[in-house]
């Protein structure tokens, strides 16, 4: 007998064993997934993003100095403080999330927020992502800071490149002269090209937009608005200053070029959340929702008033020009449940009014300062 | 534990051997001639790893692409039993798979330029495609164990005349950058690495062929790829492939 072949058995034996799916890895993510919290102490579902999380709570439901705030995280993941220990969020309190593997960290902001939005916005407040360097803009009510402006600017990082410049991105804030009104900055919103990344999911524009709400993007393809944050006061007008520069040419989510002129939004929509709310109990595909979407921020049955720039045109000149634009009272509302924080204030700008169907001219720019909800 | 490509080719390697194994009578060749032969057939295999890494948790489907291959071989007799044999073979190698992952480490590109680049972490269901045609020149050690029974081993250089390896992101999310990166859901999202293939591959092989007519055989062999079928540098996927392939097929002396 001749055995010299018989090594190919052995060979053939390593190479079946090593073919074995291996033992799942420790797991490499450090998130906080979920909050919970008794619904009667919130107004508004709490708003968990990647490195925050604001949850708008009822005033005076809770001694927010010594609150035990409960949350789950990864699986694996740890977390100190840990979940359910008392802290004092009359500031943000910071929680590092660890690993199951150890080798990722993340720290969140937690904010519980008791006040309403506010009357001013000025822009001056604002810092950037740490990673992507992307503007957000906040404000301080008594003291206390509110992560209350969103954008796309999260959805777009994604394409953006590693370290990215800020003024890569479709909103930016602008500290030039001629884009400030008042104080040393102002929102800037330009529309952008998503390039071939985006061109291939027929999106291929982003328009600058900001808006009071957050921004969800568990799925790039459909980043969801969710507009619309806790206000306790009746609005009468909303006022500011904008400058409105068009583009060169519309073009649609094909790419292709679309006759016109672009044209900027401006509006304020206050609806009742708690209808929203209790209507959204049983719905499947977004339950308990307690802001308005892209669908139905302008056609929703809870609006209650809506204020809406009439035209988006481009403005003349270099210079800012005025708006001041009336609340459209849609149904009546009780000063009790305004004062109950029962309602939601959504504000919206975009530099291309289609930006939501990725229609829009490259280039458009809107400029806005001092932003102001006049109030009953 | 689901069945891989790898355990076909196990499997396929372990009967070989027995089955060579029992093969020992005495044959000659005609020492100091030459002969040529031609053959041609299918294979099964793939650009794998060589052990399947933590992160794929699951092989969802499998299927060989362009399993063939079409050559020509010169050999050459040193003695009664021994020679060498060199040629040119022309060969598909490639799959189609479907797995489940979980953080790996990808980069997506829509276009050649880079910094369009998507980085990172990704979670959910990857389709992979790789159809690379080679120019193959193996040189190899022969040796007659028997009247009907020959085997073969020896190296080859292989050199890539078309590249492709692409897929989709089928459904999951991304976590950019780091697994502590914002995470961003991904559907159906295309990636194409084929500028990153190597236009060289370089293996061993080990064979045998079995004469069942005067002029006719049957050949099975086992291409091994030493290096990694990426180029160096590339980082989108965070372990080395190589060409595996076990080949079946018929050949003819000319």
């Amino acid at each position: 007998m001749n055995y010299k072949k018989l090594w190919l058995i052995p060979l053939g034996i390593v190479l079946f064993l090593a073919s074995c799916i291996k033992d799942e890895a420790r797991n490499m993510e450090a998130d906080i997934t979920s909050v919970e919290i008794a619904e009667e102490l919130i107004n508004a579902k709490p708003i968990i993003n990647n490195r925050n999380v604001v949850i708008y709570i009822k005033p005076g439901a809770m001694d927010i100095t010594h609150f035990p705030l409960e949350f789950s995280l990864t699986p694996g993941a740890t977390v100190s403080p840990a979940s359910g220990s008392e802290q004092d969020f009359s500031e943000p309190v910071v929680y590092e999330v660890t690993s199951e593997d150890g080798q990722f960290k993340k720290e969140y902001s937690v904010s519980l927020i008791e006040a309403s939005v506010p009357e001013d916005f000025n822009f001056e407040l604002y810092d950037f992502d740490t990673k992507k360097n992307w503007v957000y803009f906040y404000e301080e009510v008594v003291g206390v800071k509110q992560n209350l402006w969103a954008s796309g600017n999260a959805g777009f990082a994604f394409t953006a490149g590693l370290n990215p410049a800020s003024t890569k991105y479709p909103t930016q804030v602008t500290e030039d002269p001629q884009y400030v009104h008042e104080g040393k900055s102002a929102a800037y919103m330009e529309t952008k090209s998503t390039g071939a990344f985006g061109a291939m999911f027929k999106m291929p524009i982003a328009a600058g937009n900001l808006f009071v709400g957050s921004m969800n993007v568990d799925n790039i393809l459909s980043p969801e608005t969710r507009f619309g944050l806790p206000f306790n006061k009746i609005p009468a007008t909303l006022e500011g200053y904008y400058r409105y520069i068009p583009g060169e040419k519309i073009i649609d989510k094909d790419g292709k070029v679309v006759p016109g002129i672009d044209e900027c939004d401006i509006y304020a929509v206050f609806y009742d959340r708690i209808a929203l709310w209790k209507e959204t109990w049983e719905d499947p595909t977004q339950p308990d929702r307690t802001w308005l979407n892209n669908d139905d921020i302008l056609t929703s049955p809870h609006i209650v008033a809506i204020a809406q720039l009439a035209e988006g045109k481009a403005t003349a000149g270099s210079e800012f020009v005025k708006f001041s634009i009336p609340f459209e009272m849609k149904k009546q509302v009780l000063r009790s449940d305004v004062d109950a924080f029962k309602y939601n204030i959504a504000i919206v700008f975009s530099s291309s009014k289609n930006g939501a169907i990725f229609q829009g001219a490259v280039g458009s720019k809107l400029i806005v300062d001092q932003v102001k909800v006049t109030v009953k | 534990m689901k069945f891989s490509l790898k355990h076909i080719i196990a499997s396929v390697c372990c009967l070989g051997g027995l089955f060579l194994a029992q093969q020992v009578n005495a044959q000659t060749q005609v020492p100091k001639t030459w002969h040529v032969e031609i053959e041609a057939g299918t294979k099964i295999g793939g650009a794998s790893p060589l052990s399947l890494p933590v992160e794929i948790r699951e092989i969802k489907s499998f299927r060989p692409a362009m399993p063939f291959f079409a050559g020509i071989k010169a050999n050459y007799a040193i003695d009664q039993r021994w020679g060498v044999r060199t040629g040119l073979v022309f060969d598909g190698k490639g799959m189609k798979t479907e797995a489940n992952v979980k953080g790996y480490k990808t980069t997506f590109n829509a276009a050649e330029d880079p910094t369009q680049n998507v980085q990172g972490y990704y979670y959910g269901d990857i389709s992979t495609n790789v159809e690379n045609l080679y120019l193959t020149v193996p040189i190899q050690a022969t040796y007659e164990l028997s009247e009907r029974w020959n085997v073969q081993a020896g190296t080859y250089v292989s050199f890539a005349v078309m590249k492709r390896f692409y897929g989709e992101a089928i459904k999951g999310y991304m976590r950019d950058e780091d697994p502590t990166g914002d995470r961003v859901g991904i559907e159906n999202a295309a990636y194409d690495f084929r500028g990153s293939v190597r236009n060289i591959d370089v293996g061993m092989s080990v064979g045998g062929k079995y004469r069942f007519a005067k002029r006719y055989f049957a050949l099975a062999q086992f291409d091994y790829g030493f290096n990694n079928i990426m180029k160096t540098g590339f980082e989108s996927i965070s372990f080395n492939l190589h060409n595996i392939y076990m080949n079946v097929g018929l050949g003819m002396r000319l």
